[in-house]
């Protein structure tokens, strides 16, 4: 029966009937058999029979599909189960040979079809920590791949790919200095506005500026605009060489004997290393004015003030940390990015899942690093 | 309601299709009679697939008209619940298969049968099993996912999804490319023999000479925005006042399975 018919196209069907006629032998049937008429309870009428021979007479039906057959099969061996016997079934022609093209075709209950092997949870569990596993070492053993890579860069046998570090650098680092930039100026308004009543508790009104300093060109900017990145520029590498992955243009530059990790993957890293700094200086300039601009009206510190302070008590060495971290950075987003790319297999869902893993991973592992970095500092000492 | 044999399953009439300034067909017209195999066919990009399209309203037209078993189907809305289930009529198997990655061969033929049908799971499960077997698959491969198993397998299963709602017209592109000489000749066997069962109208776009003397029983050859010709496979490969679609069954390919046929065809009688 069709889902959700109107009474008005409901009325243009004739369904599916049965009618048992026991004083004559005979069930009769009638009424179009195809799966738009057919109601899936149209059987039980069978459960109340009594025992004998029937002679099904199919002759009124006005139409038969391989649904209708189904039925009509499905009839027979209701019949046949519940001790009655079937003589025969009289169908014309043209509905005799799909009856008999369907003869025998049925779903039996000890079929390999109903043996579906489920996994139990230990199984599964077993399953992903093998497959966490096998990707650690695949990535681990990538890194290396890049690093030798990088290291041998500028021999002369090997053709820097300039123009392709140019696009990298034009998509990652240009056309992302607009959002990076507005976004940590917003985190500066943030926090400033935020923090302001805490400082005003204490009196600290100037401390703001100590607080802004190390907090946002330390922490806050450089894992944000990384964050960024990596959910607009890695995950777009990884769907660009999963495309490519999936088209075999991969195959085919290996084919050619041009190393990909060197033609599509070194680029990218390259272009990320030059723009991701570049971007997190923008975006510290940008997140210290928005904490500058929004001093002044909550806390009372003047622009003049505000920038004396800063030049005294917050040291230089905060930004340099945000900027080496975001190297870091850098290198995980563009690793990550085409480690997920080559991954997809010769799937277009493949590809969806592996986007999603990239972004995943490299915001997970940019703040592991970042965690790191924090316990390194302050193991050196360097304030 | 039966098949009319006297009444066209399809008719179009003075079709028009217009991309970007520039006519596809132009007053196409063509009468499809059921209960046969017709095979488009054309040069390439000259809108075998567009006209398919067109047919079962994937693709909007620009003018004319196009009829299903007499109901004027183009201008019907796509959203009407009675739209689609004339339209479940038609089903098309697409040149990849188009099977879901993602599910099994057996959910795969259900799936259409659980969109459109009230009927229990395990029952729908049942009979998207029958649909696979009329299609000769073996069951160790329904449980399997769609790249698991061959090429020619997974026509197959096109074919079991494409039969799922027992469509009246069956259209296919492209069924036997890509396949090997042997998978091709027993999917031809196979949709000859569910065609005659079923009393299908099968509407093919092929390049396989073979395919197309072994199960057509017309030809309708597209060129200039129209159909040029429509007759049997015989007629049509004896036509030399058609340069080009003489040069498709006589050049150095087609002779061979003109020769091989024309042969058969005379020892048979």
């Amino acid at each position: 029966m069709y889902k959700k018919m109107t009474e008005n196209n409901r009325k243009k069907i004739s369904f599916a009937t049965i009618e048992v006629i026991p004083a004559e032998n005979k069930i009769i049937l009638s009424g179009e058999w195809t799966w738009v008429s057919i109601n899936e309870n149209i059987l039980n009428i069978v459960d109340s029979i009594n025992k004998q021979n029937w002679l099904i007479d199919g002759l009124e039906i006005k139409r038969i599909d391989t649904t209708g057959a189904y039925f009509l099969h499905k009839l027979c061996d209701c019949l046949t189960q519940l001790g009655s016997k079937v003589t025969a079934v009289n169908l014309i022609l043209e509905d005799q040979k799909l009856f008999d093209l369907t003869q025998g075709i049925q779903l039996e209950k000890n079929s390999i079809v109903n043996e579906i092997v489920h996994q139990t949870a230990i199984e599964k569990i077993t399953n992903l920590t093998v497959d966490f596993g096998h990707t650690t070492l695949q990535l681990i053993s990538f890194f290396g791949q890049l690093c030798y890579t990088l290291a041998t860069l500028f021999k002369r046998e090997y053709p820097l790919y300039v123009k392709g570090i140019a696009d990298t650098v034009s998509n990652a680092g240009l056309k992302g200095i607009l959002i990076t930039s507005s976004l940590c100026f917003l985190i500066g308004v943030n926090l400033t506005y935020q923090m302001a009543p805490q400082f005003v508790t204490y009196g600290a009104n100037v401390y703001v500026v100590n607080f802004l300093g190390i907090s946002l060109l330390r922490e806050v900017t450089p894992l944000l605009t990384a964050i960024i990145i990596a959910g607009r520029t890695g995950s777009a590498i990884t769907a660009s060489l999963g495309t490519m992955k999936v088209q075999e243009e991969i195959d085919a530059l290996q084919t050619m004997g041009i190393s990909p990790v060197r033609r599509l993957v070194m680029p990218q890293i390259i272009g990320l290393l030059v723009s991701l700094p570049i971007l997190t200086m923008l975006a510290d300039v940008a997140s210290m004015f928005g904490g500058m601009l929004f001093a002044g009206p909550l806390l009372g510190i003047d622009f003049s003030l505000f920038i004396e302070r800063m030049q005294g008590n917050v040291s230089i060495n905060n930004f340099w940390i945000g900027i080496l971290k975001s190297v870091f950075f850098a290198w995980i987003i563009g690793m990550v990015g085409c480690f997920c790319g080559f991954k997809v297999k010769s799937s277009a869902d493949s590809v969806g899942i592996q986007t999603t893993r990239s972004v995943v991973i490299s915001i997970c592992l940019i703040i592991v690093v970042d965690a790191l970095f924090a316990i390194i500092f302050k193991g050196l000492g360097i304030k | 309601m039966r098949i009319n044999n006297e009444q066209p399953i399809i008719e179009i009439r003075k079709l028009g299709t217009k991309f970007f300034d520039e006519w596809i067909h132009k007053d196409l017209d063509l009468t499809i009679y059921p209960n046969r195999i017709v095979t488009i066919i054309g040069a390439s990009g000259c809108g075998k697939t567009t006209l398919i399209r067109e047919i079962l309203m994937l693709q909007p037209i620009t003018c004319g008209e196009i009829y299903l078993m007499g109901e004027k189907i183009s201008t019907y809305d796509l959203e009407d619940p009675y739209t689609k289930r004339v339209l479940s009529q038609m089903s098309m198997m697409f040149q990849q298969g188009a099977l879901y990655n993602s599910n099994t061969v057996l959910e795969n033929v259900m799936f259409p049968l659980l969109e459109y049908t009230d009927f229990s799971y395990s029952m729908v499960r049942e009979l998207a099993y029958q649909k696979l077997r009329l299609t000769g698959l073996k069951e160790v491969a329904y449980n399997k996912y769609p790249k698991e198993i061959s090429p020619g397998m997974q026509k197959r299963v096109a074919l079991a999804r494409t039969l799922a709602l027992d469509p009246r017209v069956l259209f296919l592109d492209e069924p036997t490319a890509g396949l090997d000489p042997n998978s091709a000749a027993s999917f031809d066997e196979l949709m000859l023999n569910l065609q005659q069962q079923l009393g299908l109208t099968v509407i093919m776009i092929t390049h396989d000479l073979d395919s197309i003397w072994h199960t057509s029983d017309e030809i309708v050859y597209l060129s200039n925005k129209q159909v040029t010709l429509h007759d049997t496979v015989l007629n049509a490969s004896n036509r030399p006042d058609i340069p080009d679609l003489y040069q498709y069954f006589n050049g150095t390919r087609g002779k061979i399975s003109k020769a091989y046929y024309t042969q058969n065809v005379k020892g048979n009688n």
